[in-house]
């Protein structure tokens, strides 16, 4: 469980003072997968490092498990944007690399670290090199380093942001299998693709910028098993066209405060 | 539609290493580009020879007699006892230059207060001209391994620092993110991350510190009392005999070629994880 209390958090930016976060409350149930989702600079993806420990807000507490938090911890773990593997290391070694860092003996990280690509797909590429994987590939192997440390919380951020629209709807498929499968961890995932936040998701975040706040949290009135089949009914549309028409709204504001300021 | 589709893909791109490459496809493509080299460096002896021909053989002897010297010294054992007195201090020099400046530029690099306090001292000895010291050098440890060691330190030490920090500080900022996110403890952040990811930088320190300890090693034969390849040049400059002198300071570059093609080497070998560097 992801307890987020009074968390706000506030730049200098140029010597004047930039709000990124204001008086962020929100509670992420054990098991829930949610998705932040909003413009940008709407201040998710701080809420999500903030989330991570990597990034101390300058008030308020983040309650993870029934623990504040003050700094990275072993119950969760975090898929980076941009896949963030070590070049110099192979795919096996990278998979097993937040089990090194915690301390987990060699043949025991190497076993964990092979079930998590088998379950990725990825069995057989092992010895390779991240270079010589595609985006999607590398990002199977964000993830499976992710998993492999079995974390109660599983952050992420835009985790698919850099794929190519295909790849990208592979991934969202393969993780909500993920999920159907075995997984009962509690998520937040950040994104800025509204299909995505809808397709993966049990409750929707909806931030705003200036200052980044929280606009609205809204259920996803479909259950998470066949998904999948839910994409092509008409109140599916009318869901996703009600969060689009929010999501327009706020850009739009945003395009005219900014205009307004200029 | 196969939830692997990416996967299939890039399977058949995946470079496979060939166990029997012959010559032709290991150096064919790099043909071209030797025989242009080759093919310029005669076309500049030939230009000097036609100079040669007409000018002060004093001052420009014919390639050919530069030649025959350099082929003659080849096989004077007292040129090869020459390099080895003069190799002696540049091998001391360069140990101690990589292992101070490669552990001083990590210190720096990492931490940005030892930087703050380093860097006036750094920038003042990258801009001092070390020749400038030799006197001091002689005053304080005289002419022997010691002072000449300490010259050739001296020209590489500060370059082989100021490299090496710089490809710490540009170590990527997302994989010390990601480790601090996983926990990752001091110790191992420094070996399976900032070292692994400076290692190209500490690759290119090794090489510019190299070239600037031939540097040193020449100014040092040159400027103190010459025992080794100094003794050579300036006894064929007091007896005029040009063609040697040439052939002396050609096997010097020739030295500085060697040295430098086996520092890309290990470059390259030191990053096996970087395609570009076949």
């Amino acid at each position: 469980m992801i307890d987020i209390n009074g968390v706000s958090m506030t730049f200098e930016r140029d010597g004047v003072p930039f709000t990124a976060l204001d008086g962020i409350d929100l509670t992420i149930a054990d098991g829930e997968f949610a998705s932040i989702i909003g413009p940008s600079g709407c201040g998710k993806t701080t809420l999500l490092k903030i989330i991570a420990g990597l990034v101390d807000p300058t008030a308020g507490t983040v309650t993870v498990d029934g623990t504040v938090i003050d700094g990275p911890g072993p119950e969760r773990a975090l898929v980076f944007q941009n896949f963030v593997l070590l070049p110099w290391a192979t795919i096996l070694d990278n998979t097993a690399f937040g089990l090194e860092a915690r301390g987990v003996g060699k043949e025991e990280r190497r076993r964990i670290a092979r079930e998590q690509l088998a379950r990725m797909g990825l069995s057989g590429f092992e010895q390779h090199y991240p270079r010589e994987l595609s985006g999607g590939m590398q990002q199977r192997v964000g993830i499976a380093r992710a998993l492999a440390v079995d974390p109660s919380n599983l952050l992420m951020d835009e985790p698919f942001g850099a794929l190519d629209a295909l790849t990208r709807q592979l991934m969202q498929k393969d993780l909500l299998d993920l999920w159907e499968e075995d997984e009962e961890r509690t998520a937040a995932f950040v994104t800025h693709s509204m299909d995505e936040a809808v397709y993966l998701s049990d409750r929707i975040v909806l931030m705003n910028t200036r200052p980044g706040r929280i606009e609205e949290i809204i259920d996803v009135p479909f259950p998470r098993e066949n998904r999948a089949d839910v994409v092509s009914q008409a109140d599916y549309n009318e869901f996703t066209r009600y969060l689009w028409s929010r999501l327009e709204g706020m850009q739009r504001d945003d395009m005219a405060t900014r205009g307004a300021a200029g | 539609m196969s939830l692997h589709g990416d996967i299939m893909t890039t399977t058949a791109e995946r470079p496979t290493a060939s166990p029997k490459s012959s010559f032709s496809e290991r150096f064919g493509a790099d043909l071209p580009r030797i025989g242009v080299g080759a093919g310029s460096l005669a076309a500049g002896a030939i230009v000097w020879d036609l100079y040669a021909r007409s000018a002060d053989p004093l001052f420009a002897p014919r390639a050919s007699s530069i030649w025959t010297a350099f082929v003659g010294l080849l096989g004077d054992p007292e040129f090869w006892r020459s390099y080895a007195t003069t190799l002696r201090p540049f091998l001391w020099g360069w140990v101690a230059a990589m292992a101070v400046g490669l552990t001083f530029g990590l210190i720096i690099g990492m931490s940005s207060t030892i930087r703050a306090l380093a860097g006036p001292h750094l920038s003042f000895f990258n801009a001092l001209p070390v020749s400038t010291l030799v006197p001091a050098i002689v005053i304080a440890f005289g002419i022997d391994t010691v002072a000449r060691s300490t010259v050739v330190f001296l020209f590489a030490v500060i370059e082989v620092t100021l490299t090496a920090a710089s490809g710490v500080q540009y170590v990527d900022r997302d994989l010390l993110d990601m480790g601090r996110s996983f926990g990752l403890g001091r110790v191992r952040r420094f070996t399976r991350i900032i070292l692994p990811g400076s290692a190209p930088a500490i690759a290119a320190a090794v090489r510019i510190g190299t070239a600037r300890a031939v540097v040193g090693m020449v100014v040092m034969e040159l400027l103190l009392v010459s025992v080794g390849v100094g003794k050579l040049i300036s006894r064929y400059r007091d007896g005029f005999d040009a063609p040697r002198l040439y052939a002396v300071v050609l096997s010097l570059a020739v030295f500085a070629l060697f040295v430098n093609g086996l520092m890309r080497f290990v470059e390259g070998r030191a990053q096996p994880w970087r395609d570009d560097e076949a």
